[in-house]
């Protein structure tokens, strides 16, 4: 089941949160894959369409706050876009306890500006120029502070060092990063189970594929209906 | 059987030698697969000689197994870079890929049961190429392709070495290699066929042709760009665990839910 991720990133959150316990499964855990598997049937024909667009990467990365009671850790999950086209994706535990949410926060956003270090380097060695730097959206204002300038240092001095690798590149100018309100954060649906009018909206933001265009229509209206709640749910 | 046992013959997988002193001798079986069609009718019966590889000490009999896969942000991102561009996708199969890897150490195989010399019954296989179940043959094959590659003007990518890319005044070339699938796409569909010619040349391949099935994705093609799912896969997974007449859910998980480790009973396999 880790495979479909390959082409369906909305349950690579889900996948993710039960892939930890299928060492030693309890009940409920097999519950939750069936879920998942009952979930993929009504989705049958979601994919990932890959349309021309402009050339450039963006990437949306999100930490959801020790949102694990098994041992409180985060998890972050990112998302990259080649113009419109989703490419990578990833919904991961962090190694380490984070003491902030804005920690939580930066640690995701290095780690998404790692996987786009990785994607540039292909891109140059395939010869396929990108004219601008990489963008990365995050919703939290103080990662992003920290990401462009050292003020929190009493509050982070505890961080490895080479997080700062997200600062230094963006010094450099070989990356921007820029704030998204939570409502559009599309990387969402990676750290957290979500309900099910946000989880489609997501959804569609991730896979904008033709079988999904009907629901994009459906989930403007309802987004909208529910867009207070939404704020007050993921902010 | 006597198809495969020609086509090893052909590859020059091995030589008949006597034993050396003090060498440790790997077993070896048949496999046997019954190939469907798509309707289920049987297409043939296809038997496969195997080495017992598990018999192998690393160290005498193998040093390196590590072969490279792909990943796949790799393959999406050279999915998106064609639908971009408007490239053509061509996908190759490479039959037998695991016998073209050629051995660096030397491993003796007892002889195939059913094919043993008449001339010399006490003699063993001194393999040159490898062969299915050896420890080492991916490594073996992945060298093989990854050395005969150069030559065709492709180098390696540094970010992931499954990746190859051809770059000249003509245009660009990208080539994606998944164990014995070969994803080709570039910029003239003239260069493509070129180098497919040049690679059916060096190995028994089959041309697929425009690339709709690769690693499980189906891939379709419309004005607007590429289509690629899962749902063929899908269905399969569904079908294993018995749940194709089951009611679907809207979302995979319950909202703002966390799953606890020791939640419930342990489960039993039924």
């Amino acid at each position: 089941m880790q495979y479909l991720t390959f082409t369906c990133p909305d349950i690579a959150f889900s996948d993710n949160q039960a892939c930890q316990f299928m060492h030693n499964p309890m009940e409920s855990h097999v519950v939750a894959v069936k879920r998942i598997l009952r979930y993929l049937k009504g989705t049958l024909d979601y994919g990932i369409h890959f349309q021309p667009g402009t050339l450039n990467l963006q990437a949306y990365s999100d930490a959801d706050w020790a949102s694990d009671p098994n041992d409180c850790r985060f998890v972050s999950g990112f998302v990259v876009y080649l113009g419109s086209s989703p490419i990578s994706w990833a919904s991961k535990k962090q190694h380490t306890i984070s003491r902030s949410s804005a920690e939580a926060e930066y640690r995701a956003l290095a780690i998404t500006a790692a996987e786009l270090t990785w994607i540039c380097q292909l891109f140059y060695d395939m010869h396929v120029p990108l004219l601008i730097p990489p963008l990365i959206h995050c919703d939290n204002i103080s990662a992003i502070s920290l990401a462009s300038n050292p003020v929190f240092h009493s509050k982070m001095k505890h961080l490895q060092i080479d997080y700062h690798f997200v600062r230094e590149r963006v010094i450099k100018g070989d990356l921007l990063v820029q704030h998204v309100s939570s409502a559009d954060q599309f990387a969402d649906i990676l750290t957290k189970g979500l309900s099910s009018p946000l989880f489609r909206h997501h959804c569609s933001n991730l896979m904008p594929g033709s079988s999904t265009h009907t629901i994009v229509e459906e989930c403007k209206d309802i987004n909208y209906q529910n867009h207070a709640t939404c704020q007050v749910i993921t902010g | 059987m006597q198809e495969e046992i020609d086509a090893l013959h052909a590859q020059g997988t091995w030589d008949l030698v006597p034993l050396p002193y003090a060498k440790n001798l790997v077993g070896c079986k048949w496999v046997y697969r019954i190939k469907k069609n798509t309707d289920g009718s049987i297409a043939r019966h296809k038997a496969r000689l195997v080495a017992k590889g598990f018999s192998q000490e690393e160290g005498i009999d193998y040093n390196e197994t590590f072969s490279p896969v792909v990943k796949p942000t790799t393959v999406r991102l050279v999915l998106a870079l064609a639908a971009q561009f408007h490239w053509p996708l061509r996908q190759l199969d490479v039959k037998n890929a695991f016998l073209y890897g050629i051995l660096q150490e030397e491993v003796y195989m007892t002889q195939p049961r059913g094919f043993t010399s008449k001339l010399y019954p006490d003699f063993v296989c001194r393999l040159r190429k490898s062969l299915y179940g050896l420890k080492q043959a991916p490594h073996a094959r992945n060298d093989r392709f990854t050395s005969f590659l150069p030559s065709l003007g492709f180098q390696a990518s540094l970010a992931d070495p499954s990746l190859f890319v051809q770059h000249s005044s003509h245009g660009t070339m990208i080539l994606l290699f998944y164990i014995d699938n070969i994803l080709l796409t570039g910029s003239h569909s003239s260069l493509l066929t070129s180098v497919i010619d040049a690679l059916t040349q060096e190995f028994d391949m089959k041309d697929l042709g425009t690339l709709t099935y690769f690693l499980g994705l189906q891939v379709s093609y419309s004005s607007s760009g590429l289509f690629v799912s899962q749902s063929k896969y899908i269905k399969e997974l569904l079908d294993r665990v018995d749940l194709k007449y089951s009611k679907s859910y809207a979302t995979p998980c319950l909202p703002y839910h966390h799953l606890l480790k020791d939640d419930g009973k342990p489960y039993s396999r039924p």
